[in-house]
């Protein structure tokens, strides 16, 4: 099985298949458009992810590197959160900060199923809840005057779906 | 050392790479995330880390939020607030209706709604796309319509505004001309729905009438699709129309004397059609003795691109499938609601329409006696065939042998039509509606292996008691979920459209 040579932010090499390094959007255009032949004594390195993310990222590749290639639908409804496979679950229990590294690391290196499962559980995170329990969900401070959250309600109250 | 530096390649990925190495395929969303991310990750206090989301993810997470959800995310913080204004253009739409259609209760007068509606209209900064805009209920007068008229047709909103439904009570041939010539302005707008109902000087709104006809015009260079209802403009010329739904009342004065689109006329009326690939008639009648049928054969002429009519009638007879047929060699889709059915072979007026691959049938009347035949129909193309409430003769399906989509309904003949279905080599997707005693399907239903998908639609009910599953599915060995449902509609927009 060929590898490549990934290097983390922090400097440390992973040699990994090229098969799951594929699972990278932005890997696989770099292998393709700049012609780099396997087995090439190459290092590629991703200076925006760390070590730790960059092991948890190849985890879940090899974990979903049979997994058919998702399909967009432009539904313009909201989309599902529910089926998230248990596996998955498992694999995203880990603090906020976690979270949302893994969630730059899947959008930087352009893995669509990382990135949708990784959004869903976010926003799994935020569904139903008033706008205090959301502040209190993710520590972030209301820095609305009452008079400017006011406005905000009166925008909203003529938004509606399509 | 030395070596292993000339040697080994270096890819940074980072933004000049970017920019360089990948200028086509590389996502420019993501290109900007990167930037952000940077800049967040130097700055991202460690007390709020969903902070270090660039606006970008924040707009994947709320894809997946429905809009009550959207709207307390909005009330969080100002950053979230911002975020969710610029997403909320695109998916949701700003509906201004003078009833509070939410709150039937609600006590607020209309003129009162009017006022706060056009209040948060000047102040607002998000860029709302899509308008919805309706004064038909409530009595006020120019004073409070002028308000949301000089706001919504101000000229930044005339550059934005995409898709705009219009339901206007009028009281004025001078407020018909202010909005004619706004619609004239906007420069995005790609489709356009509009009612405009009389208001008498009392107040009272007059549906129905063709009042304001004379003066409307409407013209606009982008628009792509028209939809008019209560009203037929005296003037239609917008160029990338390729969409027109109307309600066509065909009598001597409305359409006779007037709707003909003789271009270089003078006089009457004008509407460049020639381009129109999509027409809808969703009801045309006639007040008078006048032969509808060769109203429409005239109307049909000007639009030799027709690709998809639907048509609504109180009866569309025999002769007129002979002109449509005649009419729209083109035509791909048709659809057709009333069907009136004196001969059981009607259907093969549509032999001319070598190139049609949908076709909808909506409540024919008379199928019982006759039920609607395909012998010796040639449609060699015809893919997609949709029934509501209209009776097949199903022996002559196997006229049709490259049907891949059927959606029937099977009554009491069910057991008729099923065993018929193996005849129909290429059918993929098979939608049943109504089937009678659902609970023994598996027992009439033949062994379908070139079906993919199976849909039943049944009331909620019947579908609760409905448990033998599995002994369908054994029937069925290349449908991988058999999809119940009790909305009807769901799957008609991928037939034939909606009416």
């Amino acid at each position: 099985m060929p590898t490549i040579k990934l290097q983390s932010s922090d400097g440390e090499i992973f040699d990994t298949d090229v098969q799951i390094a594929k699972c990278s959007g932005t890997i696989k255009t770099m292998l393709e458009d700049l012609g780099m032949d396997e087995g090439d004594d190459e290092v590629v390195p991703l200076p925006n992810v760390n070590s730790a993310i960059l092991r948890k990222v190849l985890q879940w590749a090899t974990f979903h590197k049979d997994d058919p290639i998702p399909v967009e639908d432009d539904d313009s409804k909201e989309k599902r959160t529910d089926d998230i496979s248990s596996w998955d679950a498992d694999f995203l229990k880990v603090d906020q900060g976690t979270l949302f590294e893994l969630i730059l690391a899947a959008n930087y290196l352009d893995i669509k199923g990382l990135l949708d499962v990784t959004c869903k559980t976010v926003a799994n995170m935020i569904k139903g809840k008033t706008p205090e329990e959301i502040r209190k969900t993710f520590n972030i401070k209301n820095d609305f005057t009452p008079a400017e959250e006011e406005q905000v309600r009166k925008e909203n109250e003529w938004c509606e779906e399509k | 050392t030395i070596r292993r530096e000339s040697t080994a390649r270096k890819y940074w990925l980072n933004v000049n790479c970017v920019e360089t190495a990948f200028p086509i395929k590389y996502d420019p969303r993501r290109l900007l995330s990167v930037l952000e991310e940077r800049r967040k990750m130097e700055s991202s206090s460690s007390e709020c880390p969903i902070d270090s989301l660039p606006p970008e993810i924040m707009h994947i997470i709320f894809d997946f939020l429905d809009l009550e959800t959207l709207k307390s995310v909005s009330l969080t913080c100002h950053r979230w607030e911002r975020i969710f204004a610029k997403y909320c253009t695109s998916r949701f739409k700003l509906c201004i209706d003078t009833k509070d259609r939410k709150n039937p209760d609600s006590t607020e007068p209309p003129t009162k709604r009017l006022q706060r509606a056009t209040k948060m209209l000047q102040r607002t900064q998000r860029v709302y796309r899509h308008v919805h805009l309706s004064l038909m209920y409530g009595r006020f007068g120019p004073k409070h319509t002028n308000g949301v008229f000089s706001t919504i047709f101000a000229p930044h909103w005339l550059q934005q505004l995409v898709v705009l439904d219009l339901n206007l009570a009028l009281d004025s041939e001078h407020m018909v001309t202010e909005v004619s010539d706004a619609i004239a302005k906007m420069s995005c707008l790609q489709e356009l729905s509009a009612t405009f109902c009389h208001k008498r000087p009392d107040g009272t709104i007059f549906i129905g009438g063709k009042y304001f006809c004379q003066f409307t015009k409407l013209t606009n260079p982008s628009l792509h699709k028209l939809k008019v209802r209560c009203l037929l403009p005296a003037l239609i010329d917008c160029p990338n129309m390729r969409s027109l739904d109307v309600n066509l009342e065909l009598n001597k004065k409305s359409i006779a004397d007037k709707i003909y689109l003789r271009h270089n006329e003078q006089e009457g009326t004008l509407w460049r059609v020639e381009q129109v690939e999509e027409l809808v008639i969703d009801r045309l009648t006639s007040d008078d003795d006048l032969d509808v049928t060769e109203y429409l054969r005239q109307f049909l002429q000007h639009m030799p691109h027709l690709k998809s009519l639907r048509l609504g009638a109180f009866d569309v007879p025999d002769k007129m499938l002979q002109v449509i047929a005649d009419s729209c060699p083109r035509l791909e889709e048709l659809a057709l609601k009333y069907l009136k059915v004196d001969d059981p072979d009607i259907l093969r007026h549509l032999s001319k329409l070598t190139q049609l691959r949908n076709l909808g049938v909506w409540y024919a009347l008379g199928t019982h006696d006759h039920p609607l035949s395909f012998a010796g129909v040639k449609l060699p193309r015809l893919e997609k065939l949709y029934n509501n409430e209209a009776i097949f003769d199903f022996q002559s399906l196997a006229c049709i042998p490259s049907v891949k989509w059927c959606k029937i309904s099977p009554n009491d003949l069910a057991n008729i039509l099923l065993a018929e279905l193996p005849k129909m080599p290429a059918l993929e997707m098979l939608v049943l509606e109504d089937v009678f005693k659902l609970p023994d399907l598996h027992t009439f239903l033949p062994p379908l292996p070139q079906l993919k998908r199976l849909v039943i639609y049944h009331k909620k009910e019947i579908l609760q008691q409905y448990h033998n599953t599995a002994e369908l599915a054994k029937l069925v060995p290349n449908v991988k979920r058999i999809e119940m449902s009790e909305n009807k509609y769901r799957y008609q927009y991928d037939f034939v459209g909606i009416f």
